[in-house]
């Protein structure tokens, strides 16, 4: 997608989700057609699971449509703004999958599932051109750290502890990894 | 916990904090620290943005999409100014109160089809882009095998184009009316007794498209209202007409 085609689309999408704020169904069918594509992969890369994935996306987009009116054009996209939603709920419930995994562990004992790397995968599912040179850019140790907390839903406290190294350094490696992805996908600042 | 290492550095957590990665406690401490610095909110807009195009898109089932709209449409909103038991209220009246809709079609004949239709004040354009997106749809559902076409005419002026595809309506109006400013054109569906609202129908020049899930209603209507739309259809439509299916 060139940035002209993106603008112009965003600009749709947002036109759609605000008159959706206003009751308009029809454009909320126009929302949902511009960004469902995006939420879905999104749940869906973190969820790996096609049927809780649908599950999600349908909660995200009710709750678009319930919450409307709290879309503030000015602070972002109308796709970054549902895809978020679907982002948090997606890793909300892998960790409550893995809190509950971690009660039925010895008492006390909180063993987290061993994290399976999702690098190659990611690789080979990422069809977009762009995001996919995007993230070459970044180097193997802030690649890994972005996988693990947006594709794999890890806390950046528990990333220090899966690579046994300070918090301060993962914080460091997740700014500089997102800030390349920001210039490479051009994001305006 | 103070070392150097877990210092709470708000900044560097910007980035964290894009791409859901911060515990929730955190994040709590987070907003509320972005709240105090809106200086830093564009900053971490932007990397939010960033992280949303992290994962490649994928189209989701076909059916989903059917099944959202039609809770949708049972489905209310919030708004700024909403008192959740008015609307509550509302939807318990809508569910056991006798059906208007009859009435207001006996009516249509002898009353005019002036309700808040005015000439004086032009209201903002609508969105170009959510119109035209519309107005494809409709399109692309006339090119389906075995869409019906009917068109029928606006009581004050215009018509009011339906295609009917399975269970989606697309509904394409041409010169209609300007109204007032405050006001704009609700789309209605009605089964048996029950009229619901299926949304506003954004007008602009006289034009408007809206592609609807039609479910088993059987009548379509279109009447002037508070651009905010009504619970149920307050002034005489001026678009009533059944929705032939082929």
């Amino acid at each position: 997608m060139t940035p002209e085609v993106r603008d112009s689309s965003a600009r749709d999408a947002a036109d759609a989700l605000v008159a959706a704020a206003r009751g308009d169904q029809g454009a909320f069918a126009t929302f949902y057609d511009a960004t469902a594509a995006a939420v879905h992969g999104t749940v869906l890369r973190v969820l790996r699971d096609p049927a809780q994935s649908e599950e999600v996306v349908q909660e995200v987009f009710l709750e678009a449509w319930r919450t409307a009116a709290r879309f503030d054009p000015a602070r972002g996209s109308a796709q970054a703004w549902v895809v978020t939603m679907g982002h948090r709920r997606a890793i909300d419930r892998v960790r409550a999958a893995e809190a509950s995994a971690a009660r039925d562990e010895k008492m006390g004992v909180r063993e987290l599932p061993p994290y399976d790397s999702v690098s190659e995968e990611v690789q080979g599912m990422l069809e977009t051109d762009e995001v996919r040179h995007a993230l070459t850019s970044l180097s193997p140790l802030q690649r890994e750290a972005i996988d693990l907390a947006y594709y794999g839903g890890r806390t950046h406290r528990q990333i220090a502890d899966d690579l046994d190294v300070p918090l301060g350094t993962v914080k460091t490696r997740l700014r500089d990894g997102l800030l390349k992805l920001r210039a490479v996908l051009g994001v305006p600042s | 916990m103070n070392t150097p290492e877990n210092t709470p550095d708000r900044f560097d957590e910007k980035a964290a904090w894009a791409l859901d990665a911060l515990e929730p406690a955190d994040r709590e401490v987070f907003e509320a620290w972005l709240r105090e610095h809106p200086e830093e909110v564009h900053e971490a807009d932007a990397l939010r943005e960033v992280a949303s195009r992290l994962a490649p898109p994928v189209d989701p089932p076909a059916g989903l999409r059917a099944s959202i709209l039609a809770e949708v449409a049972r489905t209310p909103q919030e708004t700024a100014q909403e008192d959740p038991r008015d609307e509550l209220q509302v939807r318990r009246e809508r569910r056991r109160g006798p059906s208007r809709w009859s009435v207001l079609v006996a009516a249509a004949g002898v009353l005019l089809a002036v309700g808040g239709v005015g000439y004086g004040l032009t209201r903002e354009p609508a969105p170009a882009g959510v119109e035209q997106a519309a107005r494809q749809q409709v399109t692309d559902l006339m090119t389906t095998p075995g869409a019906t076409v009917q068109t029928v005419r606006a009581s004050g002026g215009g018509t009011a184009t339906l295609v009917l595809s399975g269970d989606r309506l697309g509904v394409l109006a041409a010169g209609l009316p300007e109204v007032s400013a405050g006001r704009g054109y609700q789309l209605w569906l009605a089964q048996g007794d029950t009229v619901s609202s299926a949304g506003m129908l954004t007008v602009s020049a006289g034009t408007g498209a809206s592609v609807l899930d039609v479910g088993s209603a059987d009548g379509l209507g279109i009447s002037v209202e508070p651009e905010t739309g009504s619970q149920q259809p307050t002034t005489t439509p001026v678009v009533f007409t059944p929705i032939v299916a082929a």
